[in-house]
């Protein structure tokens, strides 16, 4: 037997009124805590454009195209050119992705597809692994062991475009591989039990069913790991040789903006603190372009 | 967040770091000078137990902003103090507190010893590039400069190159150590460093004749040296002063010159 | 039979993916280990660092940094990414609000930590220099909890998604307010993942340089207050290699980095391991 306790009902009645400021004052709460992050994102906005923005303009187009590289105090005493700044970054970041989508999207298959469950028990935390290690031991083991290698085997500095992608595609791995193993298993079953219905062997059903349909979640990962190896500094300034130079071959070193940044910022004041910045700018329209790029190749997924 | 901000101002030690005579002491700067300043900072806290002496490095620049903008007490600089720097911060006052000579470093297996200063300039400029040029094998030179805000790279490019422009072609490093481990470890490198930094990973090249030891430096035979410079904004008072006070004491004085820094009572050039 | 003997070079190169990226992680893990657990010992976790020059020191300072920069950026971004996370989930429908809030936190996660550092030096270092102390373990902290957000909001959303709507619905059936339902019932169920995220964020946290670079300062001096500046563990490797002579403290460093990474990576596993098994057997 069901007995109502009207004391109960008649509380919660006059609970409510409190109740519903309390509720509403705490969801206002959690909004300001949602909101954190936009605030954040414009914060960080609007503090590095207001340092390098005024420089951008001064300095025109003509930082961007010029090679010249003379930094100092007041502007009109420097030279302003981060040509092969920004060619060092692109460079060492299209060799990573190179290397690292090959890699990275057939490890993903293989985990998402072949690999039985205790290989997988062992490879996904071996993948989570890669990605914690922090970027300045990628950046000892790379100074330590790939620079002097290269020295060795190819002559030149050791420090160079090709340490620089080898460091990089390994630190870019993790995210490739685990967002297309993601993209790769939330393709529906039906595919693939279609197609292996009709015939197709399991490699020709990854290979013409399952990675397609994947397509992009994959893509989306090499662009977001292209935004990673762009993005990173410390490995690249240990190993990349900081050297304002477009680089004649692979064995050759190079800058990128990241380390460039990281290297002169320390001791840079006045105008050459803001080109910096400026070139902190030029990064982050890097990285928005990227991201923007990774979105819509996510959004455009084949309808299910 | 401004809360926690807030709370975490109120809750520490409400010592600020920009008065001298509060129980922070903070140097900044050249990364040739740090491994002295540390030392010191060592010697000075066993005998002023309420003082805590903070060294960072950054580079000469980095010192000449932090102690001009008052994020240190005392900057370190391993260059004087350029015409840009007087005019930002016109209060500077520079004290040297010793003579670091500047070592052109190579490989320990190249079998060159001793280069001129025309050389010299040649090699950093990038009018020579290979080592054959110079009496050596026939390599390719591996130049390895400082980055631009280092004195000692200033202190090269003022007396070497004689105001010039290093070559592009070389890489950079960012401190004195890195410089040593990059020429300790490529047989054609060249490298520049602090005098008082050059241990048996590396040979310290004669210039135009002249080996670097304390007493070449000390009356100037050799010519590549700078002062190393202590800077405070106004005159140094409080923590800095003692500080400062203790390093030209017969004491700190003597601590630098074990570490193959020339004491300023022994300069007799210039 | 003949597509069988053609399917033997692709699954081999598969196999082969597979293989080469642990062999990595293994490479990699065993130089560092290998020349860094020789170095470790009591002294070493304990001990004062060895001044300029010198070898043999410790890295108590360094650790201590670590743990200070790491526990402020967790203290500012766990509240805030949970309680993000808790509205965003709980509290919104396909609102535009809650796509802006989402594609700030993709955005923020994606911005390189040099430029976050340059931001946290031009914010926490000068303009809030009274405050934070200039270079500061605040200062850097508080950087770092720009980094440590978007992750933890990511992972604490996930796991907010996964917890069953019967939950919430049951608990508002029996008549409890939205607030009560969200602490007393979905939380709990989804605190596995969100402590997994917020793990995560640590390990960010811990294993970030470049931010920390530009932000904490660099003194080896033990921290006497949050406001001095400070040393941790990733910058000493830094400095440390490029300084110093003393290659074996930076190999005992990074083994005592990448032990904490490892041991971080095996609880977060094994907490998403339990706590989807647990979801499963609701």
């Amino acid at each position: 037997m069901i007995s109502i306790k009207p004391n109960r009902a008649g509380r919660s009645l006059r609970r409510s009124a409190t109740q519903d400021i309390k509720g509403r004052a705490i969801e206002l709460l959690l909004l300001l805590c949602g909101i954190s992050s936009v605030c954040a994102i414009f914060l960080i906005i609007i503090f590095i454009f207001a340092e390098g923005l005024p420089f951008l303009i001064q300095a025109g187009p003509n930082f961007l195209i010029s090679s010249v590289w003379q930094p100092t105090d007041n502007f009109a005493d420097g030279l302003w050119g981060i040509f092969p700044i920004i060619i060092g970054s692109l460079l060492v970041t299209v060799g990573a992705v190179a290397i690292g989508m090959p890699l990275g999207v057939a490890c993903a298959i293989f985990l998402a597809e072949i690999a039985p469950a205790p290989v997988r028990r062992i490879l996904v935390p071996s993948v989570n692994a890669l990605a914690g290690v922090p970027s300045v031991v990628y950046g000892f083991f790379g100074l330590l062991v790939v620079v002097p290698w290269i020295r060795g085997q190819f002559g030149g500095f050791g420090t160079s475009v090709l340490a620089s992608w080898l460091i990089l595609f390994i630190m870019i791995l993790p995210t490739i591989i685990s967002i297309s193993t993601d993209s790769i298993r939330a393709v529906p079953k039906e595919f693939k039990e279609g197609s292996l219905a009709i015939g197709a062997t399991h490699w020709q059903t990854i290979r013409s069913v399952l990675v397609p349909a994947a397509s992009s979640g994959i893509i989306a990962s090499v662009i977001l790991g292209m935004g990673r190896a762009i993005g990173e500094t410390m490995a690249v300034l240990m190993v990349a040789g900081n050297s304002i130079t477009i680089p004649n071959s692979i064995f050759a070193p190079t800058s990128t903006l990241t380390a460039q940044i990281a290297l002169e910022m320390g001791y840079a004041t006045g105008a050459h603190r803001e080109a910096l910045f400026a070139m902190g700018i030029v990064l982050f329209a890097f990285i928005m372009i990227l991201t923007g790029l990774a979105n819509l190749a996510s959004r455009r997924r084949i309808a299910y | 967040m401004l809360v926690a901000l807030a709370v975490f101002g109120a809750g520490c030690t409400s010592s600020t770091n920009n008065t001298a005579s509060g129980t922070k002491l903070q140097l900044a700067g050249s990364t040739s000078v740090q491994p002295h300043a540390e030392v010191l900072a060592k010697a000075f806290q066993a005998n002023n137990s309420g003082v805590q002496v903070f060294v960072q490095g950054g580079g000469s620049s980095a010192g000449v902003t932090a102690v001009g903008t008052g994020t240190a007490d005392i900057g370190m600089s391993s260059a004087n103090l350029s015409a840009s720097q007087k005019s930002q911060y016109p209060n500077l006052k520079a004290v040297p507190i010793a003579v670091d000579g500047i070592a052109i470093t190579v490989n320990p297996q190249n079998n060159i010893s001793n280069l001129t200063t025309n050389q010299t300039r040649d090699i950093f400029t990038g009018n020579i590039t290979n080592w054959n040029q110079v009496g050596g094998s026939d390599a390719k030179i591996n130049v390895v400069n400082r980055e631009e805000g280092s004195g000692t790279r200033d202190g090269i490019q003022k007396i070497v190159l004689k105001g010039g422009n290093f070559s592009t072609g070389g890489i950079t490093q960012s401190s004195t150590g890195a410089v040593r481990s990059y020429v300790a470890g490529d047989s054609n490198a060249i490298g520049y460093i602090s005098f008082a930094e050059v241990d048996n990973s590396v040979k310290a090249l004669n210039i135009d004749g002249v080996a670097p030891t304390y007493d070449t430096i000390a009356n100037g035979t050799y010519p590549v040296q700078r002062y190393f410079l202590f800077l405070t904004n106004g005159d140094p008072t409080g923590n800095a002063k003692a500080f400062i006070d203790f390093t030209l004491s017969p004491a700190g004085q003597a601590i630098l010159k074990a570490d193959k820094e020339v004491a300023i009572s022994d300069v007799s050039a210039k | 039979m003949e597509a069988k003997r053609r399917e033997l070079v692709p699954f081999a190169l598969l196999w082969g993916a597979g293989i080469a990226t642990l062999v990595i992680l293994i490479v990699i893990l065993a130089y560092i280990l290998a020349n860094g657990l020789p170095v470790i010992s009591w002294h070493f976790l304990t001990g004062e660092p060895a001044l300029w020059g010198q070898t043999g020191g410790g890295i108590y300072s360094t650790i201590v940094a670590t743990l200070a920069v790491t526990g402020i950026s967790l203290l500012v971004a766990a509240p805030l990414s949970v309680g993000g996370a808790i509205y965003l989930n709980e509290y919104t429908k396909k609102t535009p609000l809650r796509k802006i809030i989402s594609q700030a936190a993709e955005i923020l996660a994606g911005i390189p930590s040099i430029i976050v550092g340059l931001f946290g030096f031009l914010f926490f270092v000068i303009y809030l220099a009274p405050l934070t102390g200039g270079w500061s373990m605040i200062s850097g902290g508080l950087t770092l909890a720009f980094m440590v957000l978007p992750i933890s909001l990511r992972t604490s959303e996930e796991a907010l998604k996964t917890v069953p709507a019967e939950l919430r619905e049951g608990s508002l059936g029996l008549g409890a307010t939205k607030w009560q339902s969200i602490t007393t019932v979905v939380l709990p169920t989804a605190l596995p993942g969100i402590i997994t995220g917020l793990i995560l964020g640590v390990g960010r946290a811990v294993g970030e340089t470049a931010a920390i670079l530009l932000t904490a300062g660099g003194s080896l001096n033990l921290i006497q207050s949050l406001r001095d500046p400070g040393r941790p563990m990733t910058l000493n490797i830094y400095d440390v290699l490029t300084e110093y002579r003393d290659t074996s403290t930076a190999y005992g460093t990074a083994a005592v980095l990448v032990i904490a990474i490892l041991a971080i990576t095996l609880i977060t596993d094994w907490l998403m391991n339990n706590y989807s098994k647990k979801l499963k057997g609701l």
